[in-house]
């Protein structure tokens, strides 16, 4: 399927990885209004999230994100430690990252962009806050920016 | 003429003979006159040696000689104008160490050590003599076999009659002994526990050891000449002295502190001098309230007695064993034709001729055999008359109770013989009744040792050896030991054996140096009692120099009950510490762990109320309304915490700062809010403080937020301003015309969470200040307010300078 502005095939795939039910769920309710369709997989911690990506198992058909929303602080596998093993891949490492965790902490955001994230977001307290972060990154980074070409199929 | 001026200098020479340096100056201040006597009396002896000169004026000039020969503690000699000597006395020979026939006609140059004579001092201080009349200098003199000694020393030009220089006179005096014992007088000073302070006739401060200047707060020369009611603004006066009597002390801090006063004067040259020795009693006042009772009591006990002793006629005395005079009042001296301190030391051999001194003394014998008092007639031979003495005779015991001597009361009776039999056995009684006041006139003997008991502190006094001398009672009390267990024993029986083997040597190292000081500085002393329990001590040692050697005084004071509280306080300050860290992380972490679950609550609250708004009843619009403000406020309220449990935790470190920029930044940020409620702010320059810039911003914008936000009628006005006090603090205030707050609030408006206004009235949860409060108390400063209500507040904070926490 051809985009109208051809700038994009469709439909975008998107990791969602984040523990928090609530949040996923959040986060679905937000892209429900997104301008292109996404197609939003979701891991609920750090092994999982490595073993989506890098094919592994269950996960050996899965499609490989356009994008990565990923939390810091997650069971079994650090969001610190999934963020750098992410980028010491060469192929991963073309993945745009969006770091999006409750962590205010000046520390998580100096590392995580040290580690290369792509940028860093505080989940805001508030609904509205919530919903305006999202279709933030549904406009910039999903409409807006122009993402690699090269994506391993 | 001449015969006058001998006249007038014997007599001053006769007050002189007491041998008092003192008198003898004022004998110099005729110094004149000595000198033109003691050229008459050089002139004189050789017309006597030429003529065999007779008469009168030979017998004043021989007593004269008599008198200056008799002068053995000064030296006292003439010169001619060159500095030769021409006459030489007793005392001369004696400190000088040359006899009159070796020295007379050598100049007297040679008394002078050698890089004196190089610097021309001996034709100086005769040159300034002559100009000035006289000098009186302290110099190093030299004996004739070389060693040295100080000397005071006058020298005095005298003329004849018609102005004509005839010499000098030089009067001059060992005082090496008067440096020594002025050395360990001032040494007995400072080893004394106590603060003490001599004091002038004119209660200016002459002289003072380091306990005083540690318990006012002042050094040395800030105290020296300065009043006395400096620091004991009561003052004192002389009916006080040798009393306790309780003032209060005033610290250089302008504290007062409870102070027990002891003084005693003594005459010295600077005039009456009184020695105020002065305890801190605010800590053992309860201790400290029986010994100056006690004192006091001795006291009054003293001076009543006294009154006794000495208001009465009748001869009072007491008797060593060996029928010495110890004590005499007028009325018995007076019957000698003596003064009371001619009386003491004599005998009543010296006093009374054999009949009757037979007879005294075997009534002494007597009582001090059966222990018992006795109403006694004896005779006594005074001045060729037999006089009858109607006596009560009593023993006199010490403190142990033994008997060492015999005291009595006499009452002269010869001439009421015929005094019928009932008015004598009135007189008997009289008499019994007196013997009370003899037996507490032995009390009164015994008062220093009574004080030197009653002293608070343990005071064990040793030899160089080390063998115990003397201890006081608190001793006993401190180490479970008796008196006599102690006395001849080493020292070391009340060290702990694990330091036992290193004492010896400690303690000759302290022969070796003996000087006031505390024991072993900076270590953790232990004292051992007698039941084998050890406590800790501290210990203050002072020499004292005596015929059998250095003395060492250790004063032993018992820290059991200061280091415990010592160590309870560190305990507390300790749980308190943890208690606040466990506190704060407590409040960290519920914040934090708390923010997620209530995300998800005010989230999917909102959620609802967004996409079900008007699609269920009425009812659930509300109930899901209250729900969301609950979840909106809850979340208020948990950032505010994390707000607090981080505030003043800085990780950078406190730097200079200029003030003016913080607050600069603190407008900025409150930008709108100042536009939207028209308020002027003004402010003054603001100093440089050393302070987490970030931190300060908040507390100004937090101030100025609450001027702008609980404003008056009026539009709001806040200024600014601040002022120092150098070296200490920086004191900022914001000032507001705002609605003010009732005194009854000034604490409660910093505590966490508390509100003054309802939700309705004013936004916030009532954070601000408690967050300034603690940025500020952990940087050491402080924040308070002043306010009426209707009229405004001002709010004052202070930096510490160099607050660096």
């Amino acid at each position: 399927m051809i985009d109208s502005t051809g700038s994009r095939p469709g439909p975008i795939s998107v990791l969602l990885v984040e523990d928090s039910p609530g949040d996923v769920r959040l986060t679905q309710e937000a892209l429900k209004d997104a301008k292109v369709h996404v197609d939003l997989h979701v891991a609920s911690d750090g092994i999982e999230a490595m073993s989506f990506l890098l094919r592994q198992g269950v996960h050996a058909e899965v499609p490989r994100p356009d994008l990565i929303l990923l939390d810091l602080n997650l069971p079994k596998k650090d969001g610190r430690e999934v963020l750098k093993e992410i980028k010491e891949n060469p192929v991963l490492a073309l993945i745009p990252v969006v770091i999006l965790t409750t962590s205010s902490s000046q520390e998580d955001v100096t590392n995580s962009y040290r580690l290369r994230a792509n940028c860093y977001i505080t989940k805001p307290v508030s609904l509205d806050g919530f919903l305006k972060v999202v279709h933030s990154i549904d406009d910039f980074w999903l409409s807006v920016v122009r993402l690699p070409k090269e994506r391993a199929r | 003429m001449q015969v006058g001026v001998f006249a007038a200098f014997a007599t001053l020479l006769a007050v002189g003979a007491v041998s008092s340096w003192t008198s003898l100056q004022l004998a110099l201040t005729f110094g004149g006159a000595l000198g033109l006597a003691l050229i008459v009396l050089g002139r004189f002896d050789a017309r006597r040696e030429d003529a065999g000169f007779e008469g009168p004026d030979a017998e004043n000039a021989a007593q004269f000689r008599l008198l200056v020969e008799g002068l053995q503690d000064h030296a006292i000699f003439m010169l001619d104008p060159e500095g030769n000597v021409v006459s030489w006395n007793r005392g001369a020979e004696r400190i000088k160490g040359y006899t009159a026939a070796e020295i007379i006609g050598q100049n007297f140059s040679r008394f002078y050590p050698q890089e004196d004579i190089d610097l021309g001092k001996p034709e100086a201080e005769l040159r300034a003599a002559v100009s000035g009349g006289r000098v009186e200098v302290e110099r190093w003199r030299v004996r004739k076999d070389g060693t040295r000694f100080l000397a005071e020393l006058v020298i005095t030009a005298a003329r004849d009659s018609a102005g004509q220089l005839i010499g000098f006179s030089e009067i001059s005096r060992d005082i090496s002994a008067r440096r020594d014992s002025e050395a360990k007088y001032r040494g007995l000073l400072e080893a004394a526990p106590d603060a003490m302070v001599v004091v002038d006739q004119a209660g200016r401060i002459v002289l003072l050891n380091v306990q005083a200047e540690k318990q006012f707060g002042y050094c040395r020369d800030e105290l020296l000449a300065q009043d006395v009611t400096l620091i004991i603004p009561g003052g004192f006066s002389e009916p006080s002295i040798g009393t306790g009597i309780e003032l209060h002390g005033r610290r250089k801090d302008g504290s007062d502190f409870p102070i027990e006063l002891m003084l005693s004067p003594h005459q010295s040259q600077e005039g009456l001098l009184v020695t105020a020795s002065i305890r801190d009693i605010s800590v053992r006042r309860a201790a400290d309230a029986q010994l100056a009772s006690v004192v006091g009591e001795l006291g009054v006990k003293h001076l009543l007695l006294d009154a006794v002793v000495e208001g009465t006629s009748d001869p009072i005395y007491i008797r060593d064993l060996e029928d010495r005079f110890l004590l005499a009042n007028n009325a018995c001296a007076q019957l000698f034709g003596l003064s009371v301190g001619e009386m003491i030391g004599r005998t009543t051999r010296d006093l009374l001729p054999n009949d009757t001194y037979y007879a005294v003394v075997e009534s002494d014998r007597e009582i001090v055999r059966v222990g018992a008092t006795r109403v006694i007639e004896e005779l006594a031979e005074i001045d060729g008359v037999v006089r009858t003495f109607l006596t009560t005779k009593g023993p006199y015991r010490d403190a142990n109770n033994a008997i060492i001597g015999t005291m009595g009361i006499a009452r002269d009776i010869t001439n009421r013989r015929s005094a019928d039999e009932s008015q004598l056995a009135a007189l008997k009684h009289e008499i019994m009744v007196r013997e009370d006041t003899a037996r507490n006139l032995a009390q009164i003997e015994n008062r220093y040792r009574a004080l030197l008991e009653s002293a608070p502190e343990a005071m064990v006094i040793s030899d160089a050896s080390g063998c115990i001398q003397l201890v006081n009672g608190q001793t006993e009390k401190l180490f479970g030991y008796r008196r006599e267990e102690l006395i001849g024993k080493a020292v070391e029986i009340l060290v702990p054996t694990q330091f036992r083997a290193k004492h010896p040597s400690h303690r000759t190292g302290y022969h070796g140096n003996p000087h006031t000081r505390s024991m072993g500085e900076g270590l953790e002393l232990r004292g051992l009692r007698k039941d084998g329990r050890e406590f800790p001590v501290e210990i203050m040692l002072s020499p004292l120099e005596t015929a059998d050697g250095i003395l060492v005084t250790a004063v032993v004071r018992d820290i059991t009950e200061r280091k415990k509280s010592q160590e309870d306080l560190m305990q507390t300050v300790g749980e308190l510490k943890r208690s606040n860290d466990e506190l704060e992380r407590f409040a960290y972490v519920a914040s934090h762990d708390l923010q997620e679950p209530l995300r998800m609550v005010a989230s999917y609250t909102q959620l609802l109320a967004k996409r079900y708004a008007g699609r269920l009843d009425q009812d659930a619009d509300e109930f899901i309304a209250y729900a969301v403000d609950g979840s909106n406020r809850m979340q208020r309220l948990i950032n505010d915490l994390l707000a607090y449990s981080r505030a003043g935790s800085s990780r950078t470190k406190p730097q200079r700062i200029c003030s003016q920029l913080a607050l600069t930044e603190a407008l900025v940020n409150l930008q709108a809010t100042i536009a939207e409620s028209g308020a002027t702010v003004t402010y003054d320059a603001l100093p440089e403080v050393t302070m987490d810039e970030t931190q300060l911003t908040q507390v100004f914008q937090n101030l100025i937020g609450n001027a702008v936000k609980y404003r008056g009628t009026e539009a709001p006005r806040v200024h600014i301003s601040a002022s120092s006090v150098a070296g200490v603090e920086s004191i900022f205030s914001v000032q507001d015309n705002g609605l003010g707050i009732d005194p009854q609030f000034f604490e409660k408006i910093f505590v966490l969470f508390q509100r003054l206004h309802g939700r309705g009235e004013f936004e916030g949860t009532g954070i601000g200040l408690a967050i300034c409060k603690k940025m500020l108390e952990r940087l050491g400063g402080r924040i308070w307010v002043e306010s009426k209500p209707n009229v405004g507040s001002t709010f004052h904070f202070a930096v510490p300078t160099g607050a660096a926490r």
